[in-house]
């Protein structure tokens, strides 16, 4: 099927969009046969769209076992405490994420290190609730690091935490 | 016209009609419906100039149902008036004739009704107004009258919402209320709102046979039928009609019953308005709200085209879009070249 804009003079060019069911010709559908068939289009949709969004940006040494994965606006605090950390000799990898849903790239990343830290600025930890419903199996080298003060991520905070469960 | 006959598009009325309805047997909105086909058919209106809009609700559902050639977009509950609106400005050309009901007018979209006034969108923004949400089962809604009982949700203690009054309080220059019992009124009205260069509102109780047609309810079929107060008889002379333009008689500002007011339109139109029992000029606007108000005070069912004004330049004409559909420009119309993104970037040096 072709779509026809407004105005098209044309006995057959008019289409009425609307939120409902519809069949493979996008025509109006009550049948649940039809919807079925939508909501298995759309979960293939939303597993296909992992590799055609904007991939993580990391920086990764396969020698280090240590893993940081966030993203947005922590970054700037992320890499200080990352230079932190070194000079304590806790070498990190880092990812950061830019799209949901969440890319191939980042379950290659929690299989290859043996402890991997999420900050977050979001109370409820949620990119870390993300990847355990992306990620049914194992996952007790993960460790959520939520915060929700209400101001920006300070390397100092994050440093603190990581050393905190790296030093004991 | 009769069955069988074809307008001046040679069509017949058949083909200005939808899918069939699935609402309600005896259902207000389905004669709204019927009464949308048959003033675009009388009127020979071009279905694909015509965008049909609605937001959600039983009311929404209604655009499948009436000219099955126009594009039309159902929306989100209350957000109709903001796609139209957007709609519009992609293509100003062309006409648009907008469903909603008094919970996507009255509760969640009043934001977006009151702003779509002030930006004097034109289109006809047409409320089925049942005084409950039908789609969900028959909750009170924005519009049930205070004091109104339902068997499953007891007592209304809050006062309804005048969407009329509040229509002519945003600023709307257009603005009706009607019974979709009343063929001939809606019918006039419409084809008056269809002419009409702004916003034209028309507030039409559309009774739900299902959850609100208790004769005690000032919405169901028996109420509007016994208390309907047309306030004067409707005649919409379009302007090429010549021989309706030589029988119109001097207008007056002193309203002696009998009289007629000739409401001139801008786009030539003549509405026609014979009084009937009362004293009513559309054109004069604290009687407008006045008559609204005592209709609420007294409980009385005031149906008409209660007020018109001149229109305001619409939002299109204010922000200078152009005319037709930005979709068919080419290129080099909506691309500014290198050269012209140079200059503008210098002027910031």
């Amino acid at each position: 099927t072709y779509r026809t804009l407004p105005g098209t003079d044309h006995a057959m060019a008019a289409y009425f969009a609307r939120g409902t069911g519809h069949n493979d010709m996008a025509a109006y559908s009550e049948r649940s046969d039809d919807w079925l068939k939508n909501m298995h289009r759309l979960h293939k949709k939303y597993q296909t769209v992992r590799e055609m969004l904007p991939k993580p940006i990391s920086d990764i040494d396969p020698s280090k076992k240590v893993g940081i994965i966030s993203f947005g606006t922590n970054d700037p605090a992320i890499e200080e405490a990352r230079d932190m950390l070194e000079k304590q000799g806790i070498s990190t990898n880092y990812m950061r994420v830019r799209a949901l849903p969440l890319a191939k790239e980042v379950t290659d990343f929690i299989n290859t290190h043996d402890r991997i830290y999420i900050p977050e600025n979001n109370f409820d930890g949620q990119l870390f609730q993300i990847i355990c419903l992306d990620h049914p199996q194992d996952l007790t080298h993960i460790k959520s690091l939520p915060l929700g003060d209400g101001l920006p991520m300070t390397a100092q905070w994050l440093f603190n935490k990581i050393m905190s469960v790296e030093k004991k | 016209m009769g069955k069988g006959k074809v307008n001046s598009l040679g069509l017949s009325r058949e083909e200005y009609k939808g899918r069939p309805s699935t609402l309600c047997p005896g259902c207000g909105h389905d004669s709204i419906s019927n009464q949308i086909i048959s003033t675009a058919f009388d009127m020979g209106i071009d279905q694909h100039k015509i965008l049909k809009m609605s937001g959600i609700g039983c009311s929404s559902k209604t655009p499948a149902y009436f000219l099955g050639r126009s594009h039309g977009f159902n929306a989100l509950h209350g957000r109709m008036p903001s796609v139209v609106t957007g709609a519009l400005m992609g293509n100003p050309s062309m006409k648009c004739v907008a469903v909603s009901g008094d919970g996507d007018t009255g509760s969640i979209g009043f934001g977006q009704f009151k702003h779509a006034i002030r930006r004097n969108t034109p289109f006809v923004y047409i409320i089925e107004n049942n005084g409950v949400y039908g789609l969900t089962k028959g909750q009170f809604s924005a519009t049930s009258d205070e004091g109104q009982e339902l068997k499953y949700y007891g007592r209304n203690d809050l006062p309804a919402i005048d969407l009329a009054l509040e229509a002519i309080i945003a600023g709307a220059t257009f603005v009706a209320r009607s019974f979709s019992g009343d063929s001939k009124q809606v019918q006039s009205l419409l084809q008056a709102a269809l002419h009409h260069q702004g916003i034209a509102v028309i507030d039409i109780i559309s009774p739900c046979v299902t959850f609100n047609n208790d004769p005690k309810s000032n919405k169901s079929y028996d109420y509007g039928k016994e208390h309907q107060i047309s306030l004067h008889e409707i005649q919409v002379v379009a302007p090429y009609f010549v021989d309706g333009k030589e029988e119109i008689t001097v207008e007056s500002d002193a309203y002696e019953q009998g009289e007629i007011i000739n409401v001139d339109m801008h786009d030539g139109t003549t509405i026609r308005l014979k009084k009937l029992d009362r004293e009513h000029d559309p054109r004069n606007r604290s009687q407008a709200i006045n008559v609204l108000e005592k209709s609420q005070r007294e409980h009385l069912f005031i149906t008409g085209l209660i007020y018109y004004e001149e229109p305001r330049p619409t939002l299109a004409q204010l922000e200078d879009v152009y005319e037709g559909a930005l979709g068919t420009l080419p290129e080099n119309r909506v691309r500014p070249t290198e050269q012209a993104l140079a200059d503008v970037m210098a002027k910031f040096k």
